[in-house]
């Protein structure tokens, strides 16, 4: 009888330890004790903003156009501004405003080749370009032409805040080229200098 | 006399390329611009956070635009607030018009359970760390048209963009055994009541 009493008081014991100590096993795991330091500490923070905009110039805004060609095959056909400025200079720019405090790279992609409505197609590697940060009746330069391609491609690094991005265009057109009026959509985009399209 | 020639013809060209940069910056069209704090976020799996990207336009003619994000950021978007169609002439970066994004991330990592494959878990961190990484896109949507006839040509559109990462962080952990000392502690509880409740139900029987 006293035997039994003794079992029953130390499995009442052992049962108190053990639920005591379950649920302070999940206390200590699911909630994380630290220490005190101690040292002092204090943090350090700094915030880095950026920002960028760019905008055409009135003569890319409207468009890029090559023109009534008569004759074909024509090579190298210059879009109307490309040498409209007073000394032979391109007046297709992208500016970068002065707002802006990274330098910018210009990447650029069309949409397709130049398209008819009878779907008759100029190839897309037949438009070209070619970009550069300052203008002459010889920069940007032919002989650095690059054919468009439908993803974006790096045209033009390093535009610095206030400056602007210089652009001429070519089209190709092959002597077995339907008539008709073909078009297109070009697509410029501005990142920060550095990163990739 | 030479000298004064080739002087007033130096002064005249000066003059020449100064009125022709005002006028090249008087004829721009209207513009994008984009503002962020933040390129690179790391987020532990199954969070959220909210980024703000700065529209603006610091040129002479209003702009619409259209914000998007890249494809491979599409997975984790969770909502976009503060739509931005139009943008004010002259509104510059400091007063830029806030868009946010709100990204949420998934359960990216595997765990190593010991019960129905969501219990006693742990988690190793052995696989790579994954990083959803695109860029947001601000592209002004008028697009030119081009005058028809002749050969036609190609009608330009630009945008400007700001890149983003979101890195899925993986916390690593031991097995947590948590739900198993909750329910210990709770059967030998429940066992020391009963047994008390017994006890007191034969004294009082008694």
């Amino acid at each position: 009888m006293k035997n039994k009493m003794n079992f029953n008081k130390n499995f009442d014991t052992i049962l108190v330890f053990v639920a005591a100590l379950s649920f302070f096993l999940f206390f200590f795991q699911s909630f994380v004790l630290t220490g005190h330091a101690t040292e002092g500490s204090t943090t350090s923070n700094v915030s880095i903003a950026k920002y960028l905009a760019i905008a055409f110039g009135a003569n890319l805004s409207n468009g890029i156009q090559f023109g009534n060609v008569n004759t074909l095959p024509a090579t190298n056909i210059n879009a109307t501004h490309d040498y409209d400025g007073p000394s032979d200079e391109t007046t297709y720019t992208v500016d970068v405003s002065t707002d802006s405090n990274t330098n910018i790279d210009f990447c650029t992609k069309a949409s397709s080749g130049l398209t008819s409505p009878a779907l008759d197609v100029i190839g897309v590697g037949n438009e070209t370009y070619s970009a550069d940060n300052s203008t002459t009746s010889t920069i940007p330069a032919l002989g650095s032409e690059t054919s468009f391609t439908t993803s974006y491609v790096k045209a033009q690094n390093v535009t610095a805040p206030g400056n602007s991005s210089y652009w001429r265009f070519w089209l190709d057109i092959p002597a077995a080229q339907p008539s008709g009026d073909y078009n297109n959509t070009v697509y410029f985009k501005g990142v920060v200098s550095g990163l990739s399209c | 006399m030479n000298n004064k020639v080739k002087m007033k013809k130096v002064f005249v060209n000066l003059i020449f390329i100064f009125l022709f940069s005002i006028y090249l910056f008087s004829i721009v069209s209207a513009g994008v611009g984009v503002r962020w704090n933040q390129e690179t976020a790391l987020l532990p799996e199954n969070s959220k956070v909210c980024l703000t990207y700065g529209i603006y336009n610091p040129w002479p003619t209003d702009s619409y635009v259209k914000v998007q994000l890249s494809d491979s950021l599409q997975p984790i978007v969770e909502s976009q607030e503060n739509v931005v169609d139009s943008v004010p002439k002259y509104t510059y970066s400091n007063s830029s018009l806030p868009v946010h994004f709100c990204f949420q991330t998934p359960k990216v990592y595997k765990k190593d359970c010991l019960l129905f494959d969501q219990f006693l878990c742990k988690q190793d961190c052995s696989e790579p760390l994954k990083v959803y990484e695109g860029e947001v896109q601000v592209m002004e949507v008028s697009e030119a048209s081009v005058a028809s006839g002749g050969s036609g040509g190609s009608t330009t559109a630009m945008s400007v963009s700001a890149p983003l990462r979101v890195r899925v962080q993986c916390i690593k952990h031991g097995t947590d055994y948590s739900l198993l000392y909750i329910i210990l502690g709770i059967i030998a509880l429940g066992i020391l009541l009963w047994r008390v409740y017994k006890r007191k139900k034969k004294k009082s029987g008694k």
